[in-house]
């Protein structure tokens, strides 16, 4: 599985952002099992659509599981703890 | 009085529901009432949380600084420091209570306004949002600060003007609601950035000419070459480098960027073509000059309130030039200022506001002129 998380928006919304890509084959077994485990979810269990709020940072996590391509999406205000986790698992693989 | 109203405070809703299939319609009659008696107090109580339009009007302060733990969540963060409380250990607490405290002092001073929503609304400030959180943002009740990567940004707190940024888009919440989409965003984008600079001009007590005009300059790491966000006197050139790109803001209208209205496109470009009204109320507040929130702020606020929420930048333009019109006169230097800071970067102003002076004082200059 791999994915790319980009963020967008945020009071430094015109500050160029990288894309930070992370894949489970960089992972530990446990690792890339706690990955697939948050992706399944956010999957199964999307945040609501909410009205976005002024600076507020967006995410776009493209997904490449093998199998399928797909993309989760949400901000900061409607994402669920595991949508969280999952931005923060990214984030820090760097 | 009645038997029923006893009940409103003590009776649990599971035996007030029981109740409604009582024998006794004088209980039913009381069930049914006291439920809907609670009903209607806990939608108030939802209204009051989320517009606060029904509270009544308090006086004064009242800050509360809230610390996250670096959770991404406001919901379980304790209270770091409350009004006229002492100084906390932490200061990013204190950044965040003082920067609160100027702003509002700000808006009442000058704008005699009582907090964001004029009736003494609560300053909520959360503070060490998530790990190396790079922003700062308003969720429509709280102001939320990260602490920056330590990279490239440090902690939000820092800057006056990025507090003062984000308590002015409660500001416009609670005034136009501006839109938060292409020009109506740019505009609601922009009115935070001249709040927020004045905010820092009016602590600083700075003359237009003397203030830096940039926005965010506080919140780079002390080795970074960053200079700001965005320069309302320059825009386009707050930062030009590897790890930042260059800054994108236009100044003109003809170089207006068009993107689209999705969360990649910044909802229509709200913080890139924000530098087209950044750079007229610059261009205004320079050429009256004395400082900015006396004749420009007063204008580019007046006018504001006049704006509904999906106004474009020549609808507020127009609302520029009526509100001067009306607070100094056809043929003050505030007026004329706001024609030529408007037909600098490229927006026309729209012919009926121009024709409809509404002050006693337009109307006596209008009629000694017939």
């Amino acid at each position: 599985m791999r994915v790319c998380l980009r963020a967008f928006g945020g009071i430094a919304a015109a500050v160029r952002r990288d894309a930070i890509v992370l894949d489970d084959s960089q992972l530990d077994a446990p690792g890339a099992a706690r990955l697939r485990r948050l992706v399944s979810s956010v999957r199964v269990n999307p945040p609501r659509s909410l009205e976005i709020h002024p600076d507020e940072l967006s995410y776009a996590l493209a997904v490449d599981d093998g199998k399928d391509h797909y993309e989760l999406r949400g901000h900061d205000a409607s994402l669920t703890p595991d949508f969280r986790e999952l931005i923060q698992m990214v984030r820090e693989s760097t | 009085m009645p038997r029923w109203c006893c009940m409103q405070c003590i009776v649990p809703p599971h035996i007030l529901r029981n109740m409604l299939k009582s024998r006794d319609p004088r209980v039913r009659e009381a069930a049914m009432r006291t439920l809907l008696t609670t009903t209607h107090l806990r939608a108030e109580r939802l209204l009051l949380q989320r517009g606060g339009f029904l509270a009544s009007v308090v006086a004064g302060k009242r800050r509360t600084i809230f610390d996250c733990e670096h959770a991404e969540s406001t919901d379980a963060a304790p209270v770091k420091r409350s009004e006229g409380a002492a100084k906390s250990p932490d200061r990013s607490v204190n950044n965040a209570y003082d920067g609160l405290g100027d702003t509002y002092d700000f808006w009442k001073a000058v704008f005699q306004r009582n907090s964001i929503d004029d009736r003494g609304m609560r300053l909520d400030g959360y503070v060490h949002y998530g790990n190396a959180y790079n922003n700062a943002f308003w969720n429509g009740r709280q102001m939320i600060f990260g602490d920056g990567d330590g990279v490239l940004f440090s902690d939000f707190t820092g800057s006056l003007d990025v507090i003062g940024h984000e308590l002015g888009h409660g500001i416009t919440q609670y005034t136009a609601n501006l839109a938060y989409h292409n020009q109506s965003g740019a505009l609601n984008e922009s009115m935070s950035d001249v709040f927020g600079s004045m905010v820092k001009q009016w602590h600083l007590k700075q003359t237009a000419k003397a203030a830096d005009w940039l926005i965010g300059a506080d919140i780079f790491t002390p080795g970074h070459k960053g200079d700001a966000l965005r320069s309302m006197k320059a825009p386009g050139t707050a930062y030009d480098n590897a790890d930042m790109g260059k800054d994108p803001q236009p100044a003109r209208m003809k170089d207006f960027v068009k993107m689209p209205d999705t969360d990649e496109g910044d909802w229509g470009g709200v913080h890139i073509n924000s530098g087209i009204p950044n750079h007229a109320f610059y261009l205004l507040a320079t050429a009256l000059g004395g400082r900015s929130w006396e004749a420009a702020g007063h204008i580019w606020f007046g006018a504001l309130k006049q704006s509904d929420a999906k106004v474009d930048f020549a609808g507020f333009a127009s609302h520029t030039y009526t509100v001067a019109v009306t607070l100094y006169g056809p043929a003050s230097p505030e007026a004329s200022g706001v024609e030529s800071a408007w037909n600098e970067v490229g927006v026309a102003i729209a012919s009926p506001s121009r024709s409809s002076p509404r002050s006693p004082t337009a109307r006596a200059r209008a009629k000694s002129r017939v």
